[in-house]
C-alpha cells in the first residue's frame, strides 16, 4: 500500500465511521466528528501497535574479541557421543563397543598404575564392579551397560550415554583427576558451535556485520513510537482531553526526526597504532583513532574494529562509539595478547546514526596494519632456565679440568692459554706463572623436537593458547637457555612439514633456531596436510643427528602415536626427556575422558623411565620445570 | 577470555530512569491513580536497564502513558503533554542504553554519544511540543484549547503520521 492510499483509506474511513456514528447516535455533528476520529485513530493504533509486535533486535553481533578457534580435546568424542544420545540399541554396535574398550582399557590402566593391583586383579575387579560405588559406570564397565530409567524409556534411549558419563566421572574421581559436571554432555558442543566463524548469524538490524554499503536502514530505535502518536490523537480527540492529543503530536514529531539520514560513514578515516614486533605471550596496546573527514557534525559514529582472527582481546573493547564535529578525531584503546605470526588486522566496521538514534549507515574502513611477533633471544638476565634444563637434558660436570667455571687445579703456563686463565695472584706472589684448569662441564648436543602435528593444535578452550604455540615458545626459550650453557643444540619437527636444522653451537644459532621456530611452515597456525609416522621419523632422525644426543620433545602426549615416537627414540639409544603442556579440560565428558588418557600415557612413559615434565596451561615454564626438578632430586 | 559485558550502558540507564522518575513526581502532583501506573512503569524501566530487556523498557512507555491518560482530566493540557513527552524521552535513553550495551559492549567508551543523543531527543520533543501548542493555541484564539482547535490538530497530525508511517512504524 503506498503513503497515498493509505491516506485515503485513513480520509474515507473517518468520514465513513462520522456519518455512522452522526446518524445512528442522533448526536451533534462535532461530538460525533470527535469520536468518529478518535476511533478510527485508536484503530490505527491497534493496527501499527500488531504490526511490529515483535522486533528482532541486536540478535546477532560480531564478536572480534574471541580469538582463535582452536579443537578441544575430547570434542570428537563428546560429538561421537551426542550422536548416540536418544537411541536404543537391541545389540551393539561398533562404535559403542569400541567406546567401552576404550574406557575399560583406560580403567585397568588406573587401576593398576594408582591403586598398584595386578592386571588380572584390575580384571577381576571390573568384571565384578566394585571398583567404584557408582552402579551406572560399575555396570558399563562390566560389560552389561546401566538399566534404562523410566525417563530414558519415554525418550527412547537406553543407558549408553548415562553409562559413558558415569563412568569417566567415576574415574576421575578414582584418580582425584577434575571430574567433568553431571549433564555435562554437549553444553561443550553448543558452546562451541556458537563460535565456530567470528561473525555470528546473520546480520540483524542493530547489528551489521561488516560490509553492508552505505544505504540507510532503520535502526528500529523508534519501533511503536507511531501506534503511540495516534493512540495519543485518538483519546485526546475521542476523550475531549487536548494535553493527550499534544502528546501524540510530540510523537508525531519523534516519527518525523527518526527518518532523517544519517552522515556519510566513508567521511571517517580508522587509524591503528600497534607496537613493533612483540613477543609471543606479550600484552600489546592497541590504539585507534577515528577522525571525521567531512564538514559535516556527526552525532553519533560506531566503529568495532577488526581484531585479527588469531588473536584474543585482553583488556579493554575493540568498540567505540563517539560523537564527532567536522575534522575532529577520538582514541581509544584496548590491548591483544600476542600470537607468534605475522597477523593482518582487518577492516573496522563503522556506522553513522543520525541525531535521534533512529536509521544508520554502515560501511567498513581498511587500514594497513599487522602485527608482527617473533620468538626473541631472552635477555642475558632473563636466563632462568639454565640450571634446570641442564638437569633435565642430562649435561654432566665432567672431571677433567679445562675452561669452564669451578675451580678444578692449576698447572704450569703454556704457550697459548688465554690471559684470563693465568694465575695473577701467583705471579705476584711467587713469580710463577701458572694457568687455572676450570671443571669442564661436558658439552652434549642436544636436539629438540617439537610434535607439530594437527593434533598439537589443541587449547583447553577455543581461544586459548594452543599445545604447539607453547611449545615453540618453550623450545626457543630452552634454546638460548642450553646455547648459553655450551651445548650444541639442533631443531626437529615431528610433523607432516620436515624440519631438520643442524646441532651447532655457533654465535648464530639461537636466531637462526628462533627464526625457524617463527616462520617455519611446519609451525604454521594451520598444520601442513600430510601424516607422520613415527617409526619413519625416527628411523630419518637416527640417520640425520649421527652421534650421541638427548632428546627434548615438546608435544601435548594428546595421541598414542607421540608414546610411540619417545619409545622408539628410546629404543635407538635415545635419552628422552619429555616437556608436555597441558591442553586439556574438563568441563564435559570427552574433555575429560581425554584428560584422563593423557594422564595414564604420562605414567606410562614415567614408569618406562623417561623424564616428563607436565606443564600445566596456568604455570610458567620455569616453575614448571622447577617443579619437576625438585621431583627429580634424589 | 570471558564473556563480553553486555550489560545496558550506564549513563543512558541513569538519564533514563531519572527522567522517569520526574515524570511520575509530575502525575503524582495531579492525581494518584496515573502516578502509581506511571510508578509500576518505572519498576518495569529498573528491571529493564538492568537486565537489558526492550519489552520491560517500553512497558514503562505504556505505563507512563496510561498515567498521562488517568491524569489528563485532572492536569493542565500542556502538563499532560509534558508528561508524555518525559515518557518518551526515558524510553528512548533507555532503548538505547539497551541497544549500546548490546552492541558496544559494556567496556566502549559510549558517553558522548549518549549525551549527544539524549540532547537530540529532548530538543525534538521540546520543539515539537512548543510548535504543536503554537498551532493550538493560535486555532482556538487565546482562549484556551477548545475541542475544535485539537481535532484540527490531530487531524493534521494524523496526516503527518500517514505519510511518514512508511518510513518508521
Amino acid at each position: 500500500m503506498t503513503r497515498r492510499t493509505r491516506l485515503a483509506v485513513a480520509v474515507a474511513g473517518l468520514a465513513a465511521a462520522v456519518a455512522v456514528v452522526a446518524g445512528l447516535g442522533g448526536l451533534d455533528a462535532p461530538t460525533a466528528l470527535a469520536g468518529g476520529v478518535g476511533a478510527v485513530l485508536l484503530l490505527g493504533a491497534t493496527w501499527l501497535g500488531l504490526r511490529r509486535t515483535v522486533v528482532a533486535f541486536d540478535r546477532a553481533e560480531t564478536a572480534p574479541e574471541r580469538g582463535g578457534d582452536a579443537a578441544v580435546p575430547g570434542d570428537a568424542f563428546d560429538a561421537e557421543l551426542a550422536d548416540e544420545r536418544g537411541r536404543a540399541l537391541d545389540g551393539s554396535s561398533f562404535t559403542r563397543d569400541r567406546i567401552r574398550a576404550r574406557l575399560r582399557d583406560l580403567a585397568a590402566h588406573l587401576l593398576v598404575s594408582r591403586r598398584g593391583l595386578t592386571d588380572r586383579e584390575a580384571e577381576r575387579r571390573l568384571d565384578a564392579g566394585d571398583w567404584t560405588d557408582d552402579d551406572a559406570a560399575a555396570a558399563f564397565l562390566r560389560g552389561d551397560g546401566p538399566t534404562p530409567t523410566l525417563r530414558e524409556r519415554l525418550a527412547g534411549a537406553d543407558g549408553f550415554v548415562r553409562g559413558v558419563q558415569a563412568s569417566v566421572r567415576g574415574l576421575a574421581d578414582a584418580v582425584d583427576a577434575p571430574a567433568p559436571p553431571r549433564r555435562s554432555l554437549g553444553d561443550g558442543l553448543r558452546e562451541r558451535a556458537g563460535r565456530v566463524g567470528r561473525a555470528e548469524g546473520t546480520p540483524d538490524r542493530e547489528g551489521t556485520a561488516g560490509a553492508a554499503g552505505s544505504e540507510t536502514r532503520s535502526t528500529g530505535h523508534w519501533t511503536g513510537i507511531g501506534a503511540l502518536a495516534l493512540a495519543s490523537l485518538g483519546v485526546g480527540v475521542a476523550g475531549g482531553a487536548p494535553g493527550v492529543a499534544l502528546g501524540g503530536v510530540v510523537a508525531v514529531g519523534y516519527l518525523a526526526a527518526a527518518g532523517t539520514t544519517p552522515p556519510d560513514p566513508t567521511a571517517v578515516a580508522v587509524e591503528r597504532e600497534v607496537a613493533d614486533t612483540p613477543a609471543p605471550g606479550e600484552r600489546v596496546t592497541v590504539r585507534v583513532t577515528v577522525r571525521n573527514e567531512s564538514d559535516d557534525h556527526l552525532p553519533d559514529v560506531r566503529v568495532i574494529d577488526g581484531v585479527p582472527a588469531a588473536l584474543s582481546v585482553v583488556d579493554g573493547a575493540p568498540r567505540h562509539a563517539t560523537a564527532l564535529a567536522p575534522g575532529g578525531t577520538d582514541a581509544f584503546e584496548y590491548a591483544v595478547r600476542a600470537r607468534r605470526g605475522v597477523h593482518a588486522f582487518e577492516a573496522a566496521t563503522v556506522r553513522t546514526r543520525n541525531p535521534t538514534d533512529g536509521a544508520e549507515r554502515a560501511t567498513t574502513a581498511a587500514a594497513d596494519t599487522e602485527l608482527d611477533c617473533r620468538l626473541r633471544p631472552a635477555p642475558a638476565s632473563g636466563r632462568g632456565l639454565g640450571s634446570a634444563v641442564g638437569r633435565f637434558v642430562g649435561t654432566t660436570p665432567s672431571t677433567t679440568g679445562g675452561p669452564g667455571v669451578a675451580f678444578h687445579s692449576t698447572r704450569a703456563y703454556r704457550p697459548g692459554d688465554p690471559a684470563r686463565r693465568v694465575d695473577w695472584n701467583r705471579l705476584a706472589r711467587t713469580g710463577e706463572l701458572t694457568t687455572v684448569d676450570y671443571r669442564e662441564e661436558r658439552a652434549t648436543t642436544v636436539v629438540l623436537v617439537v610434535d607439530a602435528r594437527e593434533t598439537a593444535r589443541v587449547a583447553p578452550e577455543p581461544d586459548g593458547e594452543t599445545a604447539l604455540d607453547r611449545s615453540v615458545d618453550a623450545a626457543g626459550a630452552l634454546a638460548g637457555d642450553l646455547l648459553a650453557a655450551g651445548n650444541r643444540v639442533g631443531l626437529a619437527a615431528f610433523g607432516p612439514a620436515p624440519l631438520w636444522a643442524d646441532p651447532a653451537a655457533t654465535r648464530t644459532t639461537e636466531h637462526r633456531l628462533l627464526r625457524l621456530l617463527t616462520e617455519h611452515a611446519a609451525f604454521a597456525p594451520a598444520a601442513p596436510d600430510g601424516e607422520a609416522y613415527a617409526g619413519d621419523w625416527v628411523d630419518r632422525f637416527c640417520a640425520w643427528v649421527d652421534g650421541p644426543a638427548t632428546v627434548l620433545l615438546c608435544s601435548p602426549l594428546v595421541d598414542d602415536t607421540a608414546v610411540a615416537l619417545v619409545d622408539r627414540l628410546r629404543r635407538a639409544g635415545y635419552p628422552v626427556t619429555v616437556l608436555s603442556p597441558d591442553p586439556t579440560a574438563a568441563d564435559t565428558v570427552g574433555r575429560a575422558l581425554a584428560g584422563l588418557e593423557r594422564r595414564a600415557r604420562l605414567s606410562n612413559l614415567r614408569t618406562g623411565g623417561a623424564r616428563v615434565v607436565d606443564w600445566d596451561a596456568d604455570v610458567a615454564l620455569s616453575t614448571a620445570l622447577a617443579r619437576a626438578r625438585r621431583r627429580w632430586s634424589p | 577470555m570471558t564473556d563480553l559485558d553486555r550489560r545496558p550502558a550506564r549513563q543512558s540507564a541513569a538519564v533514563s530512569l531519572v527522567v522517569a522518575g520526574l515524570v511520575v513526581a509530575v502525575l503524582w502532583a495531579a492525581s494518584a491513580a496515573g502516578a502509581a501506573v506511571a510508578a509500576v512503569g518505572w519498576a518495569c524501566l529498573l528491571v529493564g536497564v538492568t537486565r537489558s530487556s526492550r519489552r520491560l523498557v517500553s512497558a514503562w512507555l505504556v505505563a507512563a502513558w496510561l498515567g498521562a491518560v488517568l491524569n489528563a482530566p485532572a492536569a493542565p493540557p500542556l502538563s499532560t503533554a509534558g508528561v508524555v513527552l518525559g515518557g518518551v524521552v526515558a524510553w528512548d535513553t533507555g532503548q538505547r542504553a539497551v541497544g549500546l550495551g548490546r552492541t558496544l559492549t559494556r567496556e566502549a567508551t559510549t558517553a558522548r554519544v549518549e549525551t549527544v543523543h539524549a540532547g537530540a531527543t529532548a530538543a525534538v520533543g521540546a520543539v515539537t511540543l512548543a510548535v504543536g501548542y503554537a498551532a493550538a493555541v493560535v486555532v482556538a484564539g487565546a482562549g484556551g484549547l477548545a475541542g475544535g482547535a485539537v481535532l484540527a490538530l490531530a487531524v493534521a497530525a494524523a496526516a503527518s503520521l500517514a505519510l511518514l508511517v512508511g518510513r518508521e512504524g
